[in-house]
């Protein structure tokens, strides 16, 4: 049984469909989440992190239903959540902010509580500065705290909404360390911006656009989108849907092939564009 | 909680109020507990503060959304919020515990009532259940701060009943202020609390009854409003029984019992006998008869053993009378109350002075202990112990016309010798020159130490015939007359029935510093000499090895710098109302 099963749920605001008809399966391994900015993406996640319910459709995440108030306490019990944009106590000191939310996660006993806090300080690499008002960190180093406080209690669901936005790259390295080891007994569900996240970490990939799933599968069968469409050529290709020059020189077309051109393996970002269509060119350019 | 700093200010202050409230007064534990929830409402406001910033915190940094994930729904920590008032609420009870130990201190008396003691905890969770229901339901900053003003001006506005007017007669007609959170006996504390009728345990109930309603209204926030309705019918029983106890008028046992003990002190006091006097005292005053005892029997020691005054008791009363829920007539209460104000029982076979509820503290002890040695030292003295021998007699008109009148100036001389009418009652009358008041004021300054402190502070503070005072950073100087300097502090017989002179006061404050011995013996070899009402003061400065004082222009001459003479130069106006409306003791 997958620890997250999501069929056909729908999420209205109003008259904005931000989820539509969404529908997949999360097992243990990491799931990540790929979509522009308002492609659904958050609301999914929070939708499945229990803050919010679907207008319709079905979740069940253990084989729980998150609508019954008593399943949705089991849930919580074993998730853990970093939301997108996380609100900190910024008088608290790092430590403070991650104890009173173990306390919120009910672990009553002072001592255990506080070995726990410090192995997920630890984990994330902030040991160092627990003592540190939270209003004195970077913003990279918040965003370390608030998946501190996610890993706490050892969760057999993980929930990360972008969680590598913000970090620098060997904070971001130090990351999918973290996570593929996180990975490798428990479900995680993230989304993010960063492709080569996804093709570093996810056995599993799902491409969100307007608040449907456009594409369910592994980021090398969303890379195979792509294939027969991304280039190598000497010269701008006018007809590519996005033609930008390499380091080496060399211009990588995405679209027809330009005379004179290499075709080339395609990536998980070139099949993610492709994906999108026009609307991630426009994006991208 | 204990961590904001809020609420350590709120301590601080709590702590400096309640010694505000008693700092002055000999420690009467079943008095001061009523102070006790007075004093913590700084720590009641800043629990309000505190909770509110706590309560409102997760929606204002926009922590809610990762907290709605955890196992702990917003309702449940609500509930962890009301919880964490129970620090707060230790913090009140450390405060407290505090407050005793300062009152345990000074040898108090009574017995603190655990009812009273409450209210001041459960103020500061009453107030602390407010913030975080103001918090859950707006999380704006600004809000807990103006419902601390609210609340005060609810206090305020509550209190107004007993503000400036009689307060038991008022609580009796409208019991409103019972409403507030703290009523105190009065808002000048100098009510004793044996005849307020105080629905203490009404009102705890009432405050009880509070908390629950307002933390309903806190969880219905999040919803499950009908699990909440028996937390809210519970509270709102409570509190429609604790008004309507609290509204509920006294009994007529329990005006009677305070009549009784209002009208009969005798019938409930323990009486002790030390060195010939005899003292009662109301039970639970009995500890006070060794403050009582020190300055009467420093004085003693001091009058000529043929002198003393005999079959002396010293009984407790209650300094203030009001008709209130008592049942004495009010022609009685003011009988009373004017007997008392002359310190001394007119139709006991022996002699008795009264002493009542109040005696003070640290700097303010010596000016009541100097008012029962003066009581004993005037009686020896054959002082007039009461308004009604304040009746001169022709040949005593004739003396005093002879001797005292001419030293009184020109002008108010024709106006004094007027009053002088055989039989004619006076108000009271004064010692002016007279050696015998100098006397009784070194023997009542020397009895204790704090009698000598009392004294020497009020001379150094009013040189002779000068009050200094300050105002807005500057010292003035004012020539006020004869009066003695000690009033407010000083006991009835000394600004009431017979005013004690100036003069003789800073004479005495002077015999002070020289050795006792000394003076003590002088005055024992001439105590027949001094006794006579006709004794001037001036005869006997040499063999006391005193000076005649500085006149008033050298003493303003030598004022300091620092002191200025009040704009007008002299005034001499309360000399001309005291010679006007008063006649020497004879």
């Amino acid at each position: 049984m997958s620890e997250v099963s999501v069929n056909g749920i729908v999420k209205r605001f109003g008259t904005t469909r931000a989820l539509d008809e969404v529908s997949f399966d999360a097992g243990a391994g990491i799931t990540g989440l790929l979509g522009p900015n308002g492609a659904g993406k958050t609301t999914l996640l929070r939708v499945l992190a229990t803050v919010m319910s679907p207008s319709s459709g079905e979740v069940r995440i253990f084989g729980r239903n998150p609508a019954s108030p008593s399943d949705r306490l089991q849930i919580r019990r074993r998730l853990g959540y970093m939301p997108q944009e996380p609100g900190f106590h910024r008088n608290f000191t790092v430590f403070e902010f991650v104890d009173y939310v173990a306390i919120l996660k009910e672990m009553t006993d002072r001592k255990a509580r506080h070995v726990e806090v410090s192995r997920v300080l630890h984990t994330v690499g902030l040991r160092k500065v627990e003592s540190r008002k939270i209003k004195a960190l970077s913003g990279g180093m918040r965003r370390r705290v608030a998946l501190a406080q996610a890993l706490l209690g050892e969760p057999e669901l993980l929930i990360l909404d972008e969680p590598t936005a913000g970090l620098d790259p060997e904070q971001r390295l130090r990351f999918r360390e973290t996570m593929s080891h996180l990975g490798e007994d428990r479900a995680i569900i993230l989304s993010t911006h960063q492709t080569e996240d996804v093709a570093a970490l996810c056995p599993r990939v799902i491409v969100m656009n307007h608040g449907t799933a456009l594409f369910s599968g592994s980021p090398r069968e969303l890379a195979e989108v792509a294939r027969g469409s991304v280039w190598l050529s000497s010269e701008r290709a006018p007809e590519a849907r996005l033609s930008y020059r390499t380091g080496e020189g060399r211009y990588r077309n995405i679209g027809p092939a330009p005379g004179d051109a290499d075709l080339i393996d395609p990536t998980v970002e070139d099949g993610y564009l492709m994906l999108l269509g026009d609307e991630a060119f426009v994006e991208a350019a | 909680m204990l961590r904001h700093p809020i609420m350590w200010v709120g301590a601080l202050l709590s702590i400096v109020t309640y010694g505000i409230f008693t700092w002055h007064a000999a420690p009467v534990l079943h008095r001061d507990d009523i102070f006790t929830a007075g004093a913590l409402l700084p720590l009641a406001a800043a629990t309000l503060i505190v909770a509110n910033l706590a309560s409102s915190r997760a929606t204002r940094n926009a922590t809610d959304e990762l907290y709605d994930t955890t196992s702990s729904s917003p309702g449940l920590r609500t509930v962890g919020h009301l919880v964490s008032l129970a620090y707060a609420v230790a913090l009140a009870l450390g405060l407290i515990g505090l407050m005793f130990v300062y009152m345990f201190l000074d040898r108090p008396v009574g017995t603190p009532r655990v009812a009273e003691i409450v209210v001041g905890p459960l103020t500061v969770a009453l107030f602390g259940t407010v913030g975080i229901a103001i918090g859950r339901w707006n999380p704006h900053p600004a809000l807990g701060p103006m419902a601390v003003v609210v609340a005060g001006a609810l206090q305020y506005l509550l209190l107004q009943p007993i503000i400036g007017s009689n307060p038991i007669n008022s609580l009796d007609r409208d019991p409103s202020p019972w409403l507030a959170p703290w009523i105190p006996t009065s808002m000048t504390g100098g009510v004793p609390s044996e005849l307020v009728i105080r629905p203490a345990g009404w009102h705890l109930l009432y405050l009880v009854g509070l908390i629950p309603i307002i933390a309903a209204f806190a969880l219905s926030r999040q919803g499950s409003r009908g699990r909440l309705l028996p937390l809210f019918i519970a509270g709102t029983a409570a509190t429609i029984m604790g008004v309507v106890g609290q509204f509920t008028p006294a009994s007529a046992f329990q005006r009677a019992a305070l009549a009784d003990l209002l009208e009969h002190p005798e019938d409930h006091q323990v009486c002790e006998e030390r060195s010939g006097v005899t003292y009662c005292a109301y039970p639970a005053y009995v500890g006070w008869i060794d403050r009582w005892a020190a300055p009467i029997e420093g004085a003693m020691d001091r009058i000529p053993v043929d002198e003393r005054p005999t079959d002396l008791t010293v009984r407790q009363r209650f300094g203030w009378y009001f008709e209130g829920p008592i049942d004495v007539p009010e022609e009685t209460l003011r009988a009373i109350e004017r007997a008392h104000r002359r310190g001394l029982q007119d139709d006991d076979p022996g002699t008795t002075l009264w002493t009542d509820t109040r005696w003070g503290r640290g700097a303010t002890e010596g000016g009541y202990a100097i008012g029962l040695a003066l009581a004993v030292t005037m009686e020896a003295l054959d002082f007039p112990s009461s308004r009604a021998d304040i009746r001169p007699t022709p040949d005593e008109i004739a003396l005093f016309s002879a001797t005292v009148l001419p030293t009184i100036e020109e002008r108010f001389r024709n106006k004094t010798a007027r009053l002088l009418r055989p039989g004619r009652r006076l108000y009271g009358c004064h010692t002016a020159h007279q050696a015998r008041a100098m006397v009784a004021m070194w023997i009542a300054g020397q009895s204790t130490p704090a009698t000598r402190a009392a004294v020497a502070n009020s001379a150094a503070d009013s040189p002779y015939g000068l009050t200094i005072y300050e105002t807005n950073g500057k010292r003035y100087a004012t020539y006020v007359g004869p009066f003695i300097p000690l009033y407010p502090e000083a006991p009835p017989s000394m600004w009431d029935r017979v005013s004690l002179g100036n003069a003789e006061f800073h004479y005495a404050a002077r015999l002070l510093s020289r050795p006792d011995e000394e003076v003590a013996a002088v005055i024992a070899e001439r105590w027949d000499e001094i006794a006579e009402p006709t004794a001037i003061t001036e005869t006997f400065l040499d063999d006391l090895g005193l000076a005649p004082h500085e006149t008033i222009e050298d003493q303003i001459a030598g004022l300091p710098d620092d002191v200025k003479l009040e704009r007008g130069g002299r005034r001499r106006w309360s000399v001309d109302e005291f010679f006007a409306q008063t006649i020497p003791c004879l």
